[in-house]
């Protein structure tokens, strides 16, 4: 009973409020603000007890509308889902505290439906985070995708088109998805996660089940926008508002990414063949073209949002070699930095608006002298490029270390390498941009200019989060993450 | 594919379609074009799912009193398809919507043209 109210509470409330905002708040931004807030905080509360509840190997479970799996759509949480959870409703809800003052300046016109879409996005994440069943996903899947869309095209006359081509690779991305469930179910005749990975475990190696493999794996990559299917990312999240960057960025990809490890490791690890470990090797093969790729290109960029995208294709890499890697400390490493990035990358968007509100330009030379003007907010900053850079005690050092001993488990000395040069290549583009901070001098005279409180709050709570996440990730890795019960499945399979 | 897709005509017409779709959104140089390739692609793929619930000399399946041992169509890829039918007419929704914006503020909607812009 209580496990029901605590996945309904995650899920709901956003979906809820962004309809509230639609029928009673279309032209009272305050509203629309405080609703967002509100139902943001009770998804955040339930995703503190579900934290609870999933520590030590716990689940929730919850069956939609009473109907059992595997005939009812099946809802989950475990220790994988449940920080991810909490990263969601907490972004969210700093994203919407700091959206105020932003969207004023951005979007004088549509705060409340912008506020609506959001809360669509987050509700829909949620759902796409805890839900056990293949074709809901692909729903929530579309709802975020959807939502984000209209997100991001708020951003004016580029943004659209940007947003138009992530709409076409998005839809081809979820077609494929939607295709190969298509295969998945004629080979199994049921929906259901775990359902299917017990039928799967009956059958034969087909062409069949390979095309259903590849065609989740391709669609889910696209959405996860894995190296060479990112070419959406870089426009879309450089012209969207800056509310809306922090969210998608900081959001969509990496939980697409759970999606995948969900699919790779929930249902097809059932298969026979030695198909799974063919996958991982693509995966991280081309995580790594992902990484090196994504580190170059961000070295090039002078706007520092188009920047913090390619350093996401980057770190999208990376969470792509964990999953390939496919032992428990890659998988965890994996998880891990989908949490530390999301957090960091986050909090680097929203101090990006921050800049471009208060100085009116991202370009990077505009960044000279910043810590005079906004010296809190560079604070932040310094504390999530060194959680991106990986430098202890911050949240990403320890992921990458998961990362590293995953690649050394596997015998991976080449992948190895490209996760620790990586690390050089993030210090190269942060270290000048520290340069550029503090040594440069500005070329007119700067003044003390710090954002407003409601802006700052969130900045700062974002560094202060990555700091937090970084110093219990023993908690979380052992507690949580480790305990979950597909990572428990992998290590029994690798006992026996 | 042998064992699944031999003598099965319906499921080479819409991987056919499927591909049809997919080659169009890739070759063609206009926005609107590109996106109708693309809902070839969905439609094609809920033909797939739909194709998969026949059963020959099926009926509609509504249990009946007095009938019995009768064969029944799948409804389950019918339920599944008609949400994807709406996430479809969704995304055709925002994506007009966007053609729009875009041609106000390009002038266009070809890709040559626009890309020049980009420059």
């Amino acid at each position: 009973m209580s496990s029901s109210i605590i996945v309904l509470a995650l899920v709901l409330p956003p979906l809820i409020g962004a309809l509230l905002i639609v029928a009673f708040a279309l032209d009272a931004p305050r509203r629309a603000q405080g609703l967002a807030i509100s139902s943001c905080l009770i998804s955040f509360g339930a995703a503190v007890l579900a934290l609870r509840v999933c520590a030590n190997g716990g689940t929730l479970e919850y069956a939609y509308g009473g109907w059992p799996a595997p005939f009812g759509i099946a809802a989950r949480v475990d220790g994988i889902g449940a920080p991810i959870v909490a990263m969601i409703a907490a972004v969210a809800t700093a994203v919407f505290v700091y959206a105020g003052r932003s969207l004023e300046a951005e979007l004088p016109r549509n705060r409340p439906a912008s506020f609506a879409m959001g809360l669509l996005l987050t509700g829909a994440l949620q759902g796409m985070s805890t839900t056990a069943d293949l074709f809901n996903l692909y729903v929530f899947l579309e709802i975020s995708s959807l939502s984000a869309y209209t997100l991001i095209a708020l951003g004016g006359g580029a943004a659209s088109l940007a947003t138009f081509r992530y709409l076409i690779i998005g839809t081809v991305g979820a077609s494929f998805y939607l295709l190969g469930i298509a295969y998945l179910f004629a080979l199994t005749g049921t929906l259901n996660a775990a359902d299917v990975a017990m039928a799967l475990g009956q059958l034969e190696l087909s062409p069949a089940l390979l095309t259903g493999m590849a065609l989740l794996t391709v669609g889910l990559g696209l959405k996860m926008s894995i190296f060479p299917l990112h070419g959406w990312l870089p426009d879309a999240y450089t012209y969207a508002p800056s509310t809306t960057s922090a969210l998608v960025g900081g959001l969509m990809t990496k939980v697409a990414a759970l999606a995948l490890l969900r699919v790779l490791y929930g249902v097809f690890v059932a298969v026979h063949g030695g198909i799974l470990p063919a996958i991982g090797d693509v995966l991280s093969a081309l995580g790594a073209v992902g990484i090196v790729f994504g580190s170059v290109m961000a070295l090039a960029q002078r706007d520092l949002k188009r920047l913090l995208a390619y350093s996401s294709v980057a770190h999208l890499g990376m969470i792509a070699v964990g999953l390939g890697l496919g032992n428990d400390l890659g998988i965890q490493g994996a998880v891990f930095h989908m949490l530390a990035h999301g957090v960091a990358k986050a909090t680097l968007f929203l101090i990006a608006g921050g800049v471009a509100y208060r100085l009116g330009s991202r370009n990077l030379d505009s960044l000279a002298g910043l810590h005079k003007t906004m010296p809190l907010s560079t604070a932040a900053f310094v504390v999530a490029a060194l959680s991106m850079i990986g430098i202890p005690p911050t949240a990403g050092f320890f992921s990458k270390w998961y990362l590293i001993l995953g690649c050394l488990e596997a015998g991976r000395m080449d992948l190895f390498a490209v996760i620790v040069g990586s690390t050089l290549l993030t210090a190269w583009y942060f270290l000048r941009l520290f340069e550029t901070i503090f040594f440069t001098k500005p070329s007119v005279k700067t003044h003390r200019e710090e954002l407003p409180m409601s802006m700052l709050a969130p900045i700062a709570t974002g560094a202060a989060a990555i700091l937090v996440i970084g110093l219990t990730n023993q908690y979380t890795i052992e507690s949580l993450i480790g305990k979950a019960p597909i990572l428990t499945a992998l290590s029994e399979m690798a006992s026996r | 594919m042998t064992d699944l897709l031999a003598g099965r005509f319906e499921y080479w017409m819409t991987t056919a379609l499927i591909v049809v779709g997919f080659y169009g959104m890739l070759s063609k140089r206009n926005l609107v074009k590109q996106f109708i390739g693309l809902n070839i692609m969905q439609t094609a793929i809920i033909l797939t799912f739909i194709s998969m619930s026949v059963r020959p000399g099926g009926t509609v399946p509504i249990i009946q009193k007095g009938v019995s041992g009768a064969v029944y169509m799948s409804p389950l890829p019918h339920v599944l398809m008609l949400t994807a039918i709406v996430v479809m007419v969704a995304t055709a929704g925002v994506a007009f919507a966007l053609l729009i914006r875009i041609y106000r503020r390009f002038g266009s909607l070809e890709e040559d043209e626009l890309l020049e812009h980009d420059r």
